[in-house]
């Protein structure tokens, strides 16, 4: 089958792409150089085209994100979606269903997202689920920060036997990459407690987050995985965590590579200043400084949005915290030996001094971090909005106009205790496009995902918006309109949207990743869990793994 | 306006979402269009033609509150009937399914059959009647939704299920039956008016707003605190007359919702400790008395005549002479027979010695004195005057709000009265009597004395008790709290002319009466604050007999401070203390100058 999008105003940055007008040609899902005359043509002309977005950080799939689902019925109700003869019905707002998320990431053209915080024990469930999102290609990171066996590890120093766990571990929930959130926090949690600074000691266990995020991010480096570890650090949401967070950057700087070793996500609710909620003041620009300065780290924002949010991580600790802060409703879970998680529903007020605070936290950091490669989009969906605002985030990186609207609406003492009123910057096509698929495709190692060079994957969308007379700083409401609906939408080769609506739902890919590590090390490793999971773990050891079959199109990536 | 009539013709199979059964899809339409309207059988799209048979009379108007709708039928599987109504009129002829008037703003839904759960649900203005029940969550928002009914109102005339009112913010919800549990739960404000009873968990986790209930009630949540008694509760702009126990909550969520359940129908709640009458027929325990007037009555001096309408009327002073035996036994029967009566003499200072009645209750002496003795009935006919007192009050209820203190009413089929009056009762007086008591004519005993009798004389220094009870009441006392009342007054001798007759044996209790009331009361406040209030010394007309002071009032009782009315000399014990209280004195200067009215021609 081939296709040919003609005429259509190119962003590609990986290739250098820069809004030129230029033919997308493809064959058998792959860009390829040109097309046989019999091609489909989709006539672009004056509209833009971008590869396929790519979001690295987006709750879509898991336990998690199902009790959410089902503990708010007041989530969905006035947003149906009824069944179509190409989509199956659901239900919208910040947990859409299952298939409903597929259908509302593929209109605002994004081809991949990945579900970034999954217990092992919960894989099969999160596979599962990631099956029966259509169209999207997705994988999951497992969460190892506060893993019992691990810690083990740690505590006794074997830090090989510990890569071998890892890998042994990813390869049998058919992982993507290490995720931590509140290293060694939810271990704490577990008696009720938390840890609240890098080298605080885990209780029974007697080492620090600091020893876990480093150990980890070697281990990461140790078996080539395509992503560094992806890091929920310790005191997220709590005023005055920015030196945590930074501190927390900080202490793998030695290990520093070609690439960024540490990925910190949702630095939104990590980059807050002051001492109580009173005090509370943004530090984006702080840590915005130290990211420019240090080469070793990226981070995506979790940019807020003001309205409904159902905040859901596996920061237990944390979600305690926002249920007794709030009184609503709150869901909480002990995954057996391996982390926590929790489920509180919220309301982002613009009236509420600490809620505009955080809106501008996020916005400080991807207008101050000069490198778009290393900052990139998310909204951490759906804790600080549904990833459906993306087109509102979009506008407000593109024109500060949009940004001034909203500024001037918001409380007082919140504009003071922020620096975004002096940030000039706006963004250009070429740095949405980075930011929200180039750059995040580069970070995750998909080396066929966020550009459209001979050989990539035909994922492309096609945006109803003339770039070269579209003044983004002016018409902002426009770029939000054309992000939030794109024409056409490429997956594989196939036209699933096409004026604007689903016209098919095919099934995605599920991208797992094979870690770079030796045979025998793997069967070490396999060996010794064996014989600890009877005590360890309610479910039998042959139960826990899940064999590749049990994906519907499970894509190996070999590390290395 | 416009009538648009719709009758169904076909059951649908499964629910339907049929909103577009309202007005608001209706305005502006013809029979054809409303029948293309989209209704939704389950996941099957249909149209409205298929279910219904619609007539439109008149002009189509484009303003929904120019619409007039009837739904004829079976409606129980049609669901969002008249959601998000802003105007007109819909009545369903017949039953209705979930939802009905769901986010209605304005405009108003009539059922004359039953309506399923969540209706009214988030309604923000307009009402809703509905003459049969209601299902569960009566104007509850949507599961998880937080926000419940904002305004309008919602009448059940049936029952309505558990959690009706389920975080309401405001408006009125006025249930005539019963409601289940969790009525108004996390209500924040608004009110709920549930005439029947209610299940448990009244008002749990609520913050604000009013829960009343004139039904019995469950249980009250141990997270509510009781405040006080109130003789009434306001609906809007109305007001119901009823005893209610007030309760605040639900402390567990900081609340300061409010709780009036009715106190008579709550009795075991009881956080006063009051003393309830149960079981007593005061009207019943007379019978005994009142047959031995009939069968004594020439020993006893009294004339018995049985009426023409069935009715039987005993003269006992009027032109019968009586007796001091008959005027105990007359005593008595007013009391309901709840005391025990004697006659002897007493000295009332240095040289004044006058015949005397004594009086102890032998139980619940609220009943027997305000429930019954208690002078609280004017019998008025287009022929026929007199004041009414004795146990058949207990049946009439006057005055009403005095029972509702007391959380008593009888039951009897029998009625016994006594009227203080110069005439016999006409046939209208007997038979408004016999009415509002709601006995037959032959179940009603009238006894009828003069103040100027001997009978007259007797009865009335037998109200000394009374009138204490009475006019601790007046003061704000719980009369229900009053354990044992006993008490004296002379007994006057009797003078021909009524209006010298009324100020001698008035001037018998006033000035040489003396109570006594063992109390039950939590704390000794409750008495300390009224105590020097209660005798008749504190009142400004005091000091004269009360013939002179009702001279001066030109004859007009409005005119005399009815805080003189009172025995000379209160005691109270507090029984839960132990602690004795006393105010006023007896006095025999003024007693003398009022016996020397006797003189009076
Ligand atoms: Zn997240």
């Amino acid at each position: 089958m081939e296709l040919l999008i003609k005429n259509g105003i190119v962003f590609d940055p990986l290739n250098g792409i820069d809004g030129q007008k230029m033919d997308i040609a493809i064959r058998d899902g792959k860009v390829v150089e040109s097309v046989s005359s019999g091609a489909r043509v989709i006539d672009a002309s004056n509209l833009m085209v971008m590869p396929g977005g790519v979001d690295l950080h987006s709750h879509i799939a898991g336990s998690k994100v199902n009790a959410g689902r089902l503990m708010r019925p007041e989530d969905h109700f006035r947003d149906p979606e009824a069944k179509t003869p190409t989509t199956r019905s659901g239900v919208g707002s910040t947990v859409p269903s299952v298939f409903t998320t597929g259908y509302r990431y593929a209109k605002m053209g994004y081809t991949t997202v990945f579900e970034p915080a999954t217990p092992m024990l919960k894989a099969r469930h999160t596979h599962d689920e990631l099956d029966d999102i259509p169209i999207l290609d997705k994988a999951c990171f497992p969460l190892f920060g506060n893993d019992v066996i691990l810690l083990e590890y740690l505590k006794a120093g074997r830090i090989e036997e510990a890569a071998g766990y890892v890998a042994w571990m990813l390869e049998a929930v058919k992982g993507y990459a290490i995720k931590i959130v509140n290293p060694g926090g939810l271990e704490a949690w577990n008696w009720g407690g938390n840890v609240l600074g890098l080298d605080e000691e885990v209780p029974n266990f007697g080492i620090t987050p600091r020893e876990i995020v480093r150990s980890l991010c070697k281990i990461s480096k140790m078996l080539n995985l395509p992503h560094p570890i992806h890091l929920h650090p310790n005191n997220l949401g709590r005023p005055g965590n920015y030196e945590t967070t930074i501190e927390t950057m900080d202490c793998v700087r030695d290990l520093a590579g070609e690439k960024p070793v540490i990925h910190l996500t949702h630095v939104q609710f990590e980059g807050y200043g002051g001492r109580d909620w009173l005090s509370m003041s943004s530090e984006g620009v702080e840590i915005a400084n130290y990211v420019n300065r240090h080469g070793h780290v990226s981070i995506d924002l979790g940019q807020l949005v003001f309205g409904n949010a159902t905040t859901m991580t596996a920061d237990g600790p944390f979600q305690f915290q926002l249920y007794q802060l709030t009184g609503n409703k709150w869901t909480n879970s002990d995954v057996e030996v391996e982390t926590s998680a929790g489920v509180v529903p919220y309301f982002y007020k613009r009236s509420n001094y600490v809620n505009a605070i955080q809106w501008t936290v996020g916005l400080e950091l991807a207008l101050a971090v000069r490198d778009p490669w290393r900052v990139f989009l998310t909204t951490d969906h759906p804790n600080a909005g549904p990833f459906t605002a993306y087109p509102k985030v979009i506008a407000w990186l593109m024109s500060r106009k949009a940004r001034e609207r909203v500024l001037s609406k918001i409380p007082r003492m919140a504009r003071k205790r922020s620096n975004l009123s002096s940030l000039d910057r706006e963004y250009s096509f070429s740095e949405i496009a980075v930011v929200t698929r180039a750059g995040t495709a580069r970070s995750l190692g998909l080396k066929n995902k966020g550009h459209l060079g001979v050989g990539a994957d035909a994922d492309v969308a096609v945006y109803p918006l003339n770039p070269r007379e579209v003044d983004p700083s002016k018409d902002y409401k426009k770029v939000r309109k054309a992000f939030g609906n794109a024409v056409w939408v490429v997956k594989e080769g196939q036209v699933v949207v096409e004026k604007g609506e689903i016209k098919t739902a095919p099934r995605g890919k599920t991208f797992w990743v094979k870690p770079d590590i030796e045979e025998d090390v793997l069967r070490l490793a396999a060996a010794n869990l064996k014989a600890k999971f009877r005590e360890y773990y309610t479910v039998e050891f042959d139960n826990f793994i899940i064999p590749e079959d049990a994906l519907a199109r499970p894509q190996v990536l070999k590390a290395g | 306006m416009v009538e648009i009539k719709l009758q169904l013709k076909k059951a649908p199979k499964v629910p339907v979402f049929a909103e577009a059964l309202s007005p608001k899809a209706f305005a502006g339409k013809s029979s054809g269009e409303i029948e293309e309207l989209p209704l939704l059988e389950g996941g099957r799209s249909a149209k409205l033609g298929e279910f219904f048979d619609v007539k439109v009379q008149g002009e189509p108007a484009a303003d929904s509150s120019q619409c007039d709708v009837t739904l004829k039928g079976d409606l129980s599987k049609f669901r969002y009937v008249g959601k998000g109504m802003d105007g007109g009129k819909l009545v369903v002829e017949g039953n209705v399914g979930f939802y009905l008037g769901e986010e209605m703003a304005g405009g108003s839904i009539t059922v004359k059959g039953n309506a399923a759960s969540w209706t009214g649900s988030m309604m923000a203005g307009g009402q809703i009647e509905v003459f049969g029940n209601t299902g569960d969550y009566l104007a509850a928002p949507y599961r998880g939704v937080q926000e419940g009914m904002l305004n309008g109102s919602i009448i059940v005339h049936g029952n309505t299920g558990t959690h009706a009112g389920l975080w309401m913010r405001g408006g009125v919800i006025s249930v005539d039956g019963n409601a289940g549990q969790f009525l108004g739960h996390r209500m924040q404000d608004g009110v709920i008016l549930v005439k029947g009873n209610c299940g448990p968990r009244v008002g749990a986790a609520m913050k604000g707003g009013r829960i009343i209930v004139q039904g019995e009630v469950a249980e009250i949540l141990p997270s509510f605190t009781y405040t006080e008694i109130k003789d009434k509760a306001k609906v809007g702009a109305e007001k119901i007359p009823a005893s209610f126990y007030v309760y605040t909550g639900d402390s567990l969520e900081g609340g300061s919702g409010k709780l009036f359940v009715s106190r008579c129908r709550n009795r075991r709640l009881n956080p006063e400790g009051e003393v309830f009458p149960e079981g007593v027929s005061v009207n019943q325990l007379t019978v005994p008395l009142v047959e031995k007037l009939i069968n004594e009555a020439e020993r006893l001096g009294v004339q018995v005549t049985k009426h023409s309408s069935g009715a039987v009327v005993v003269d006992v002073g009027l032109k019968a002479k009586g007796s001091e035996e008959a005027g105990k036994i007359v005593t008595l029967i007013c009391l309901g027979n709840l005391a025990e009566i004697s006659i002897g003499r007493e000295k009332y200072g240095e040289d004044l010695e006058l015949p005397t009645l004594y009086e102890t209750t032998t139980g619940h002496p609220a009943v027997a004195t305000l429930g019954a003795q208690f002078a609280g009935w004017a019998i008025k006919t287009e022929d026929y005057f007199a004041m009414g007192s004795g146990p058949a009050r207990a049946l009439s209820l006057q005055p009403k709000k005095l029972y509702q203190k007391l959380c008593y009413k009888d039951e009897a089929k029998v009625a016994v009265i006594l009227l203080e009056a110069d005439s016999l009762p006409t046939e209208s007086a007997l038979k408004l009597m016999a009415e509002t008591c709601n006995v037959p004519l032959e179940g009603l005993y009238v006894l009828i004395a003069s103040t100027s009798s001997l009978v007259g004389s007797v009865q009335i220094a037998g109200r000394v008790v009374e009138t204490g009870i009475h006019k601790l009441t007046e003061l704000g006392f719980n009369p229900n709290k009053i354990l044992k009342g006993k008490g004296s007054a002379p007994i006057a001798p009797v003078h021909p002319k009524s209006e010298v007759a009324m100020g001698i044996t008035n001037d018998m209790i006033l000035y040489g009466g003396d109570v006594y009331y063992e109390v039950a009361c939590k704390t000794d406040d409750e008495i300390i604050n009224i105590i020097d209030e209660a005798p008749s010394i504190a009142s400004r007309d005091y000091g004269k007999p009360f013939y002179e002071t009702f001279k001066e009032a030109g004859g007009d009782f409005y005119k005399i401070d009815p805080g003189l009315f009172a025995p000379a000399k209160i005691t109270l014990h507090n029984v839960k203390t132990g602690n004795t209280f006393t105010a006023g004195k007896i006095s025999a200067p003024i007693l003398k100058r009022s016996l020397a009215l006797l003189k009076t021609p």
